[in-house]
């Protein structure tokens, strides 16, 4: 349980709960930004993209911010 | 809080926590900023640096940080005040969020980086429309049963997933004091 981070345990958790959708929902923005320059959005491939696309970028986020912190609280000074 | 948010903690994390800002060291980043930094660091353009591309300034320096920069961290600072003037005359008025629409408020919108991205698409959009593959490091690639514009805006997305994903990295690798 060693590790002098910026946040305790109970924040860090916050953080990685709460994080990822707001990250995700900033790819979202620029994601529909982007297929709305291309002229895209309409498209049915496009379409069939984006949730996928959605879950998995909230998932990687999540797997990413919680790995690194299981890290830093129980495995790092082993 | 205090007891919570202490001295002893070395970054300040009042823009994430309300409270404990006295008990913050004054000279240290905050979360945010710390994970912005390592966003950056770990962008397409802080590759390309890393080599020696786009260092020199310029036009390549231009293109570089344009197409490579991470686009959250970017978002994320022009937020949280720490964009700097340069960054909002660069990202627009939209932060670099593509898409900004047509016409002379939509261009001074989307900002310096926003019109390159938008050329770049154009171009990008025509060459594989017009030749129905491209050449990749692995070899050629058929963009068959894809129109240039979703092919393009596949790998548009995949570069926003890649800059959420270090962003987030960042984030957390910042907060548990793995990233300085």
């Amino acid at each position: 349980m060693g590790r002098s981070g910026a946040l305790t345990l109970w924040q860090q958790i916050m953080l990685d709960v709460f994080a990822p959708p707001i990250i995700t929902a900033i790819w979202w923005l620029f994601s529909a930004g982007w297929s709305g320059l291309l002229g895209t959005s309409e498209s049915d491939v496009v379409k069939s993209w984006r949730r996928p696309a959605m879950w998995t970028v909230l998932a990687v986020c999540y797997i990413l911010m919680f790995g690194i912190t299981a890290y830093a609280y129980f495995f790092r000074h082993r | 809080m205090k007891a919570v948010l202490g001295c002893e903690y070395s970054y300040d994390v009042t823009p994430l926590l309300v409270g404990g800002a006295n008990c913050v060291a004054p000279n240290n980043p905050s979360v945010l900023k710390c994970a912005s930094d390592f966003a950056d660091r770990t962008s397409i353009a802080g590759g390309l640096h890393a080599l020696g591309i786009g260092n020199n300034g310029g036009v390549g320096g231009f293109l570089t940080n344009a197409l490579g920069g991470n686009a959250v961290s970017g978002l994320v600072n022009l937020f949280t005040g720490q964009g700097s003037t340069a960054d909002v005359a660069f990202g627009g008025t939209r932060g670099g969020l593509p898409g900004a629409g047509e016409g002379p408020a939509g261009r001074l919108s989307n900002g310096i980086a926003g019109v390159v991205q938008d050329s770049i698409a154009i171009g990008a959009n025509g060459i594989l429309n017009a030749g129905g593959e491209i050449t990749t490091l692995a070899g050629t690639a058929t963009t068959a049963g894809l129109t240039g514009a979703e092919y393009a805006t596949g790998v548009g997305w995949i570069k926003f997933g890649y800059d959420a994903a270090s962003y987030a990295a960042g984030l957390a690798g910042c907060a548990a004091g793995l990233i300085n």
